[in-house]
This record gives C-alpha cells, sequence and structure tokens, in this order.
C-alpha cells in the first residue's frame, strides 16, 4: 500500500465517534462606522500611516511600491490583496508600501472578508495568492522589543479614496 | 527523586533576575491576550467554534485530505504523503535535488523541528537558513527553540549581538548602513547591542539569502480542504520573501491543520494573533493557492504518528491544537522554568503531551511540571483539556514503570492506612506529632512532598472529630 493509502486507512481505523459540521454563528463585532475604525486600527494595531487621497506623482521615497488593496477590515487593520501581475515580491521587498483602498471597501471583522473572498471570482484566477496586510513588517524577537521592518516593508502608507 | 524536568528546572533557578524577567516577559504576553478577549464580547463563541470546527475536520480527516489534495491539484500542486519523519525528509531532499537547490530559505515551522530536516539536509550538503529573526538567532547561536511562537526571547540582546559580529561577515558594513539611512543617530550613542539595529542587520544579511535562494520552504498554519490554500501567517513577512523570490516553494503540513473552508479560517484567523502574541492580526496572514508563475509548489502531508493519536481515545483532542503558545505564557511552570527543562522539543502544557504521545517512556520525566492549576484549558482557543490530560498521564506512570518509588511506596502506606477506619483515626491524632519533629527529620530525603515546600502543620483538632461534634449539635 502507499503511504497515502496506510496514513488515511490508519485514520479510518482509529474508531473515533464522529462530530457533526457546526453552525458557525458567531454574532460578531460590528461597528456604527466601520471606516473609522478602520483608520483607528490602521495607526494603532498596524502602525501604518493613513492618508485621504490619491498618492502624490511626486512622492518620491527610496524603494517604494504602490498596490490596490480590494478591501479593508475595520477590527484589526487588515487589508486583502490579491496578486494581479506575474510578480508579487515588490509587495515584500519594498522598503515602503502605498495601499490605496476604498472607503466603500471597509468590511466589519474577518467572516465578512472571508465571506467577501469566498463568493468572488476575482481572486485567484491567473495568480493564485492573495495577503491579507496590517502595515509595516514587524519583529519583537530581540528580548521583547517592538522593532518596523524586519524583513519586509519598513512602513506603510495607507491612502483612503 | 525529582524528575527531569524539575531537575533542569531547579538549575534555572539559579539566577533568579533570569527567572523574572521570563516570567514577566510571558506574563505580558498572557496580559495582553487577556486584553483582546475581553474586547471581544463574542470571544467565548469563537472560541465554541474552534472547538466544534476542529472535532468536526479531525474526526472526519480522511475525507477532508483527499479533498485537500483533490483541490490543490486542481491549482497545480503537488501533492506528497509521508507517513513518518524519514519519509518526509526524503521527499523534501529529492523535490530539491531535483531542481539542483543548495541553498533553501525557510520560514518557521515546527514540524521541521519534529522531524529534524534542517539537518538532515546539511548532512546532505543543502544550506538551510532560517528566516524568522528568532529562529535564524537560534541557529547561528546553534540553539534549540525555547517557545513554538517566541522562540528566542530567552536570549539576550548582548549575546545576539556577540553571536552576529562572529557569523555575519559583513556586520560592520551592515553597521555603517544604518547609520548611514538613520542620520540623526550618533554611532557612539547607540549601544551597540540595541535590538532596532540588530533588527536591521539581520534583515540586510537575510535579504542576500532570499534573493540567492533555489527554494523557499514554509510551514502551514492552516490548509483549507475546499480550496487548496495554505495559509501562513507571520509578522515579519518572511514567509512571503521565502517564496516570492525562488521559484520553488514546498510546505510542510501535518495532517492535522486542515479545516474545511473559509468560513471556518474566519474563526481561526481571529483567534491565532490575538492568543499567541496579544496581537489583532498578524502582518501578513497569506494564502498560497497555487505555484506563482513560471514556478512549482509542492505540499508534503505529513502523518509521523498523528494518525495514532487520533486513536488515542484520552488524548485525541490535542490534534485541535493550532499552536498559537497561549498555554506555555500562562503556565506558571513554564514561565518560571523555561523551555529548555522539558526534553521535548516543544515545551509547555500542549508540550508536556505530545511528548507522551510521541514516547512515554522518554519524555514522562515532563508530566511534573503541572501544578494542576487548569489555566492553560482557559486559555486554549480551541479547548484543549490540557492539564486533564496531564492529570491523566500521571495516573499510568506506574504502569510505565515511570512512577516515583517514594511516592509510590507512601500511596501503598496511605492506602493501607486509608483503608482500616481504627488505624487511620490512630494515624490521624498521631499525626500532630510530626509537628514537634525537628524539620531534619521532617524534610528528610524521606518525604518526597517535603521537598521544596513547607509542609502543613497537623492541626490540634481533626475535620474528622470536628464534624461528628457537629453531627452531635445538630441531634
Amino acid at each position: 500500500m502507499s503511504s497515502k493509502e496506510n496514513i488515511l486507512s490508519r485514520i479510518r481505523n482509529a474508531g473515533r465517534e464522529k462530530f457533526g459540521k457546526p453552525e458557525i454563528a458567531v454574532d460578531a463585532i460590528r461597528y456604527d462606522d466601520p471606516v473609522e475604525q478602520f483608520i483607528n486600527a490602521c495607526r494603532t494595531v498596524s502602525g501604518a500611516e493613513v492618508s485621504f487621497g490619491t498618492p502624490p506623482p511626486d512622492d518620491v521615497r527610496g524603494e517604494s511600491s504602490t498596490v490596490r488593496g480590494a478591501f479593508g477590515v475595520a477590527e484589526n487593520g487588515c487589508i486583502w490583496i490579491p496578486q494581479t501581475e506575474d510578480d508579487r515580491a515588490y509587495l515584500f521587498t519594498s522598503e515602503h508600501l502605498d495601499i490605496i483602498v476604498s472607503k466603500n471597501d471597509i468590511v466589519n471583522n474577518m467572516h465578512e472578508a472571508y465571506a467577501r473572498i469566498a463568493a468572488s471570482s476575482e481572486y485567484f484566477g491567473t495568480y493564485k495568492f492573495g495577503t491579507f496586510i496590517s502595515g509595516p513588517s514587524k519583529t519583537a524577537d530581540i528580548e521583547g522589543a517592538l522593532v518596523y521592518g524586519a524583513q519586509a516593508a519598513r512602513s506603510v502608507r495607507i491612502y483612503l479614496i | 527523586m525529582s524528575t527531569e524536568h524539575s531537575k533542569k528546572a531547579l538549575e534555572y533557578q539559579a539566577e533568579p533576575e533570569v527567572v523574572t524577567r521570563h516570567d514577566r516577559t510571558f506574563w505580558n504576553v498572557r496580559a495582553k491576550r487577556d486584553a483582546m478577549a475581553q474586547s471581544l464580547p463574542e470571544w467565548e463563541a469563537l472560541r465554541d467554534a474552534a472547538d466544534r470546527i476542529k472535532k468536526h475536520t479531525e474526526t472526519h480527516l480522511d475525507e477532508y485530505l483527499l479533498k485537500f489534495e483533490e483541490s490543490a491539484s486542481r491549482n497545480g500542486v503537488h501533492v506528497h504523503w509521508a507517513e513518518d519523519a524519514e519519509e518526509y525528509n526524503r521527499i523534501v531532499y529529492d523535490i530539491l535535488s531535483a531542481h539542483n537547490v543548495r541553498k533553501v530559505v525557510k520560514s518557521k515551522s515546527m514540524l521541521t523541528e519534529e522531524c529534524h530536516l534542517n539537518a538532515n539536509l546539511e548532512a546532505r550538503g543543502i544550506d538551510v537558513v532560517e528566516t524568522d529573526l528568532g529562529e535564524r538567532i537560534l541557529q547561528l547561536m546553534k540553539l534549540a527553540p525555547s517557545h513554538i511562537v517566541m522562540p528566542a526571547l530567552h536570549v539576550h540582546r548582548e549575546d545576539i549581538r556577540d553571536c552576529f559580529m562572529s557569523t555575519i561577515p559583513e556586520f560592520g558594513e551592515f553597521r555603517q548602513e544604518y547609520f548611514r539611512r538613520n542620520p540623526q543617530l550618533s554611532p557612539s550613542e547607540v549601544d551597540s547591542s540595541d535590538p532596532t539595529m540588530l533588527t536591521f542587520i539581520a534583515r540586510l544579511h537575510l535579504r542576500e539569502q532570499f534573493m540567492t535562494a533555489g527554494a523557499g520552504m514554509t510551514g502551514a498554519n492552516f490548509g483549507i480542504a475546499s480550496t487548496g490554500d495554505v495559509v501562513v501567517c507571520t509578522n515579519e513577512g518572511n514567509a512571503d520573501m521565502s517564496t516570492a523570490v525562488p521559484p520553488l516553494h514546498i510546505v510542510s503540513m501535518g495532517i492535522e491543520k486542515l479545516i474545511p473552508d473559509y468560513e471556518a479560517m474566519g474563526v481561526f484567523q481571529r483567534l491565532l494573533a490575538r492568543c499567541g502574541t496579544g496581537q489583532q492580526t498578524t502582518v501578513y496572514t497569506s494564502h498560497f493557492r497555487g505555484p506563482k508563475p513560471g514556478g512549482e509548489m509542492h505540499v508534503v502531508l505529513v502523518d509521523n504518528g498523528r494518525s495514532s493519536i487520533l486513536a488515542d481515545p484520552g488524548h485525541w483532542q490535542t490534534l485541535k491544537c493550532m499552536r498559537c503558545g497561549a498555554c506555555m505564557n500562562t503556565c506558571p511552570v513554564y514561565r518560571r522554568s523555561a523551555g529548555y527543562s522539558y526534553s521535548y522539543f516543544i515545551p509547555g502544557p500542549i508540550g508536556i503531551n505530545l511528548g507522551m504521545l510521541k514516547d512515554s517512556g522518554r519524555y514522562s520525566g515532563n508530566v511534573s511540571a503541572c501544578s494542576l492549576c487548569m489555566s492553560c484549558d482557559d486559555v486554549c482557543p480551541v479547548k484543549v483539556d490540557l492539564s486533564s490530560q496531564i492529570y491523566r498521564w500521571r495516573q499510568q506512570l506506574d504502569s510505565i514503570g515511570r512512577a516515583n518509588p517514594a511516592k509510590k511506596l507512601m500511596s501503598y502506606g496511605m492506602s493501607f492506612v486509608f483503608n482500616r477506619p481504627k488505624l487511620y483515626i490512630g494515624a490521624l491524632k498521631a499525626a500532630r506529632m510530626v509537628n514537634a519533629l525537628p524539620d531534619c527529620i521532617v524534610y528528610s530525603g524521606m518525604n518526597a512532598w517535603g521537598y521544596g515546600h513547607r509542609m502543613m502543620e497537623f492541626p490540634k483538632e481533626s475535620f474528622h472529630s470536628l464534624w461528628k461534634k457537629g453531627i452531635d449539635n445538630v441531634k
């Protein structure tokens, strides 16, 4: 028998009582003003800067990139960024990342976020990658001291349009 | 007399300030986790959902594994099955060697620790570079992780600086670059072990590794059966860096990591970072659904004992664990004894259980590392009954020949006395005499319970006699 068959047969012979698939009925947090909460989360939770309008064309920063986010999540400042071109390395290798996201595209929480991805056919078409980004890369691996700019972007600015 | 854990823990107590620092560091993480839990009214509903989703998935694992394989294959991912560590290591080596890879960049994965992948690949001439900062520090210092989420928090910054200076040839150059980019800082005023500067030096050092590696390896926080996504959560973005540059991506995933669908993913994404580090979210929650253009993606599904755990009626629920580390942060024994006091590579309450499941003879020295305070049960996001399981292991120690002989003898003695009421009452009266005995007798090696803490004083009148009097009064 193959390893796959061996593993599956051990699982089937484990003799466990089968638990049914649960209804997920989490009455998740919602906000009176999700945009305000999103801005707040970006600034405090994520450590990102927030501006209004599109990035200025002469916004010259060293090794900076701009990307369009699909939607934001109010509870934690995450922004869904599906891969839309051949290269995705710039999302992580850039020193600074500008993310543009529409005020009309802010959901309350991650349940709504995943429902939106699951319902859409826009993502994972040509490019089979997408990521939630919440602010600059960070680490606290040296004695718990929080440092921004571990491996990926050292700073992130979110432009709300 | 003492268990392996208690001996190591005693050695660790030699430097009380180190113990205090360790204790406070992880207690702070626990406090941050509490703040997260208290800020969400639906917290307990989330835990309840996570528990039930995991129970369902683990008891239908055969179906979900096949579904995952089907979804992933449809996305162009190569799926491999490994029964044990040896087969897993062989599969990974074969993939790498077929692509002539000499260097692998790797994000954090406890499964690769479990299977000793790094040593295995290095022995075959493949350079493995850990890219999580904490893991890289440990790799350069040749140390093992002391925690599953924050693996190097026990290492002091001065030691990290010394290690970087001796192992990163460009240390001086990278340090100069730091001050060139931060002209407001004066090199003479910045401490030579400043964490921001050391992180910057590691950043430049790892960038070179990302650019020159032939393959990227990641673990998997979750595998979504319905779509074939592998979900990896990091704060540093190192899993994304590891996979964005090299064309080949290999995922190592324990078979228990599966969840059914995106609806379930919403529940776990919300719990993982909040429980693990007390953050609302990790910075990156990345969904890898297939290879990038012109690249290849492989997923190795690893059993290595997990299907046997499923067959264990008392302990199968450890499979629900998502390795957030909350049980160690809250554990008073872990916080004061630290990771190296445990003989299994995963410490704390979950590690005690997983170690016993791996090899109960070899790792039984850890089951004493529990005060049965049950705090771990309260913080576990998927409701694994960690402390009850540890209690059950202790009940089984005698049957595997690992019971403490002195305690065993005393237990026999107590059992003898407790089963003979007259003898018991007589013994109770006599027990008061112990109060008058000198410490050299009470705390002699004969009394296993007198080690490490003060014995109680026996009261003048026993509960037994007080109770009898009470009954007489009611009458």
